[in-house]
């Protein structure tokens, strides 16, 4: 009887493998080769869709519908573009879709019973509490394009790409968030001074 | 001019352009402090739900199919005085089946009639709310109150998940106390979810 090689061979491959690799693999029938994929690429479209919707759970429903559709449309992704960018702008349609009628069901909320707007939810684990506060302060658009160009490293282009927005649009939003953000920042130090 | 010099700052912090005057002190010291608060930014972390990965998988694994021989087994009765009209019944099935695809197809995904209901003696008028009319109150009304102060109503949807709430006299937003699943709506309220499924024997 030939031993068989242990499964641990195989993760192996597929955790070094690139992500245009691991989609070859999965449109070969390799369902579980996908899970590599959301491991290296959740918290950028976690981030990303918390950053536009400001509400925990609602961005970890978002996400994971997020990685289904990119699933089902994995046909349609050219290895040429980056994995993370492309799953990342279907995450902002998604989120742009459902933000249209959860703000119905809000301004419903609002007439109707006089309720006040949603809090943020806390991000847990999050250290940096004034930065935090000072994202949570500022509009989702600036936010949004911000996180992209700091955290995500993206280009302008990318940027546009990812939010479906003009070139300079995108670095019009980046350029005033980071004003807007300096200023929460530079503020809330001197206030606490 | 502003705009010149507001476009050429953050070029620089975009490490595009060489400085044109690297004395001028007042912008070295603008551009050191947006690096320090940047900086804090890019050092931010957000982590994704543990269990993100997991919930992903499961709904895009499709369940393990039966090996012909475990299908071919479903098939035997185990009573052998059935196996008689079993077979018939197969067979008859066998030549409805284009007759049941082509009504299936016609007649779109199946739609389950999905009852709902509230105890509400004391109120005036109660409503349905929820993904389905895509919170639009005034499209469906419970029937009530009847003798015990229920109001229900009966909605024929699809299969899905669906979230919702009633609406009570037109102001007041109740969840579903007899929900078994609930989640934050975000406004710190909760919504009921309700999976409709057919159920398939």
């Amino acid at each position: 009887m030939t031993k068989q090689s242990p499964p641990v061979y195989k993760l192996q491959e597929i955790m070094n493998a690139s992500d245009a690799e691991i989609v070859a693999q999965c449109r070969e029938g390799d369902t579980n080769a996908f899970a590599e994929l959301v491991r290296r690429n959740q918290d950028s479209v976690f981030n990303l869709v918390w950053s536009m919707t400001g509400n925990w759970h609602e961005a970890a429903d978002i996400a994971q519908e997020t990685f289904i559709r990119a699933f089902r449309k994995l046909h349609s992704y050219k290895p040429e573009f980056s994995f993370r960018n492309w799953v990342m702008s279907i995450g902002a349609n998604l989120t742009r879709n459902r933000f249209r009628s959860f703000s119905r069901r809000r301004r419903m909320q609002e007439t109707l019973t006089r309720m006040q707007d949603a809090d943020v939810a806390p991000a847990p684990g999050l250290p940096d509490e004034g930065l935090e506060a000072a994202l949570g302060q500022m509009p989702e658009t600036l936010r949004t394009a911000l996180l992209l160009k700091h955290v995500e490293g993206q280009s302008y282009e990318e940027i546009a790409r990812t939010l479906g927005i003009g070139l300079s649009a995108a670095k019009m939003r980046v350029a005033r968030g980071r004003d807007e953000l300096v200023h929460l920042l530079t503020t809330e130090r001197e206030r606490e001074s | 001019m502003k705009q010149d010099y507001h476009k050429r700052f953050h070029e620089r912090l975009d490490g595009e352009t060489i400085p044109p005057d690297a004395t001028d002190a007042e912008e070295e010291a603008r551009l050191t402090a947006y690096r320090a608060e940047l900086g804090r930014l890019e050092n931010r972390r957000v982590r994704a739900p543990a269990d993100l990965a997991a919930r992903v998988m499961e709904a895009i694994t499709p369940a393990p199919r039966p090996t012909f021989l475990e299908w071919l087994w479903t098939l035997v009765p185990t009573r052998r005085q059935w196996a008689i009209p079993a077979l018939a019944g197969a067979v008859l099935m066998l030549a409805l089946l284009p007759v049941l695809r082509q009504r299936s197809a016609l007649s779109g995904p199946p739609r389950m009639l999905v009852h709902f209901q509230i105890h509400a003696p004391g109120a005036e008028r109660v409503e349905l709310v929820g993904d389905f009319n895509n919170w639009t109150a005034g499209t469906i009304q419970l029937q009530g109150p009847d003798a015990s102060g229920h109001w229900t109503t009966d909605v024929e949807l699809p299969e899905g998940r669906y979230e919702y709430q009633f609406l009570v006299n037109g102001t007041t937003w109740v969840t579903d106390p007899g929900a078994e699943i609930r989640r934050p709506d975000g406004f710190g309220r909760e919504n009921a979810v309700r999976v409709v499924y057919e159920e398939r024997s």
